[in-house]
């Protein structure tokens, strides 16, 4: 057996299949980089191209497309706030205040490490636990997961910083969005006003594409300038990763929260992203500096989001439930090449296995040494003209949102959602609150109505599951302590007067 | 759009559009089945219930602060020029969505871009055509040929950008 475990890893590093590594990986990059592609799309384009390659560099093929998708779309959402994969979405709120700030390739080394980190544990914990962890995973149901995005939602309370109110409406205004199109457990249309292209739903990538690329555009064209607003670069990428580095305790705790909820099919990227990004702010010393440039968002968000890749891969190759709509796709190229999820890959079809493990480790650090050579070059978008910006980001996210489905229709819901967005922003809304609402309302409400049928109409079926009941006491925690808080520091301050 | 760009007649104006959406989406919900109207109901209500107390909250901070004349929402352009700025951006936009599928990608996307730049100040010949190489021709073809995504290729030009 180790005989076999060791061919296979031999085999991903031979030349060949090192080439078609720097290829994919650099293929997933542009992928991830563009709004609207992906690496779901990424990964199925790929498909075809594997029907005359091995099995082995195949799957190499789709693990460095796949992992470097991911990444690829932290450079548009730390550049640009137009983050190129639902993913990445959280990694501009703090990304982009660090670009303004002319620290661009800062937050991209921070962004291509805590990636490396997130991306490497989640290997090890498939290589190791992958059994293990499938199992846990199929505890989580429906109560489960409604749970898990409310506990997303609570961090409207963390983001609403100027005011909870207008943090709720954002939140709702999401939520609100997300319930357009068909209601999947009634078969009702809701909120389409007889219009076929509102049927399906509005994307979420729509809404982030939208709210936070174009919005900036808006924002932009009314300043001179460039991004960076002192018009230099400071730091570069190399500050980043030793920045990166510090925050330890935040990265590994990012990097399980992304391989564990990557795990729970129906979860997804996003939700992993955003969980990790709140609980680095609720555990955060200084939250108030969250969304103004925390390198610490930065370090949580790209761990989480790359932490995905393997974890989404564990249920996928134990259990055949992939995890994401990637994982499926890499699902499908991996029974293309007659490879069945389960035991086989891990007893018969070791050598191809481990050269997939192989290729999956040595694809982190491709887009890191991509990423090395790249950064401060790529940060120098920051200082290029607003005026030369807003055309370039209006036309990427117009042809983005029109990529996505290839509708018309979407362009203009781009546009509807640039507007909210810009508007939202001028009036202090937080426009993060409307993003997660129009993400982990469809989770939420789908895990509510399941959980219910499954109870026969009790809610005690929320509080009766032990993890259901974990969750619902970490909300109460999570909520309860943004009201004590300023008591709490109130407190202090007197106690510190008085000293 | 000129009102929008008061900020606090814009805002009061915002607030009550958020308040109507609240509203309406209570009416419209209230025809769905009880499934399906839970979760809007109940978000529309918490919705209209805080954007109420906002706007009570925001009216009150107004007749504080009467004697404040409003100003323009952001400092650094000359407000005709960050006017003239908006109505190209919008007129640029209603441009993009009605000739998109009639002229297709590349057409559209070069007068796009062309347009703002010019109006931004970017009067540079070499440049405008760089940044339409590079945004509307090199997408294009990088979208459709390499990137399997079929861009819109115009019903009236569709031989022209046929790659």
């Amino acid at each position: 057996m180790l005989e076999l475990w060791l061919e296979g890893i031999l085999n991903a590093f031979s030349f060949y299949n090192l080439l078609i590594m720097l290829g994919g990986s650099a293929l997933g990059l542009v992928f991830g980089a563009l709004p609207g592609l992906g690496p779901t799309l990424a990964v199925s384009l790929m498909i075809p191209i594997t029907f005359g390659l091995s099995p082995q560099a195949s799957l190499i093929l789709l693990s460095s497309v796949y992992v470097s998708s991911i990444f690829g779309g932290s450079i548009p959402a730390i550049l640009l706030n137009a983050p190129g994969t639902p993913g990445s979405a959280a990694t501009g709120f703090d990304g982009y205040p660090m670009a303004q700030q002319g620290k661009g390739g800062v937050a991209l080394g921070i962004s291509a490490t805590a990636s490396l980190v997130g991306g490497l544990i989640s290997v090890i914990f498939l290589m190791a636990l992958a059994p293990v962890i499938a199992q846990f995973s199929l505890r989580f149901g429906p109560a489960e997961l409604f749970m898990l995005a409310l506990f997303g939602l609570t961090i409207i309370a963390v983001v609403a910083k100027a005011s909870i109110r207008r943090g709720l409406v954002a939140g709702g205004l999401g939520l609100l969005l997300s319930f357009v199109g068909q209601d999947l457990m009634t078969g009702q249309m809701r909120f389409d006003f007889g219009l076929i292209e509102l049927q399906d739903g509005i994307p979420f990538i729509l809404g982030l594409v939208g709210m936070l690329a174009a919005s900036e555009a808006f924002s932009l064209a009314e300043k001179k300038g460039s991004i960076a607003r002192a018009g230099k670069i400071e730091g570069n990428i190399f500050t980043g990763v030793a920045l990166c580095l510090k925050y330890r305790l935040t990265l590994i705790k990012s990097s399980l929260i992304g391989t564990f909820v990557g795990a729970l099919p129906g979860a997804g990227i996003s939700a992993a992203n955003f969980i990790a990004y709140s609980e680095a702010i609720r555990t955060s010393k200084d939250p108030d500096s969250f969304g103004k440039g925390n390198p610490e968002g930065v370090v949580a968000s790209e761990a989480a989001n790359n932490a995905v890749t393997g974890g989404s891969l564990i249920p996928t190759l134990t259990l055949s439930l992939p995890g994401n709509p990637s994982a499926a796709a890499f699902l499908a190229g991996l029974m293309i090449h007659g490879l069945r999820p389960g035991a086989d890959l891990f007893s018969v079809n070791v050598n191809i296995t481990a050269a997939m493990f192989a290729g999956l480790i040595l694809a982190n650090f491709v887009f890191f040494g991509f990423a090395l050579v790249g950064a401060n070059f790529m940060a120098k978008i920051t200082l290029i003209k607003n005026e030369m910006l807003v055309p370039s980001i209006l036309v990427l996210s117009l042809v983005g949102g029109f990529a996505l489905r290839n509708r018309f229709s979407d362009v203009i819901l781009i546009i509807f959602f640039a507007f909210l967005g810009y508007f939202l922003k001028k009036y202090k809304f937080p426009v993060v609150a409307v993003v997660l609402g129009l993400i982990l309302g469809p989770i939420a409400e789908r895990g509510y109505h399941q959980a219910l049928m499954i109870s026969g109409g009790t809610h005690s079926i929320f509080f009766t599951r032990p993890i259901s009941l974990f969750l619902f006491l970490m909300i109460v925690f999570s909520i309860g302590s943004q009201f004590v808080k300023p008591y709490i520091d109130k407190y202090k301050a007197k106690k510190k007067q008085s000293e | 759009m000129s009102i929008l760009l008061q900020k606090r007649a814009g805002e009061l104006v915002f607030l009550f559009l958020i308040m109507i959406v609240s509203i309406g989406t209570l009416q419209i919900a209230s025809g769905y089945r009880m499934l399906s109207r839970q979760f809007p109901t109940v978000i529309a209500w918490m919705m209209l219930i805080f954007i109420v107390w906002e706007i009570i909250l925001f009216i009150h901070k107004m007749i504080k602060e009467k004697d404040q004349v409003s100003k323009p929402a952001k400092k650094g352009l000359p407000s005709d020029e960050l006017i003239k700025r908006w109505a190209v951006i919008i007129a640029a936009l209603i441009f993009y969505v009605f000739f998109l599928r009639r002229l297709g990608f590349v057409i559209v996307n070069a007068v796009f871009i062309t347009v703002i730049l010019w109006v931004f100040e970017e009067r540079r010949i070499p440049i405008i055509l760089f940044m339409v190489l590079l945004l509307a021709v090199g997408l294009y073809i990088g979208f459709s040929q390499y990137l399997n995504v079929p861009l819109p290729r115009g019903t009236i030009f569709s031989s022209m950008f046929s790659f």
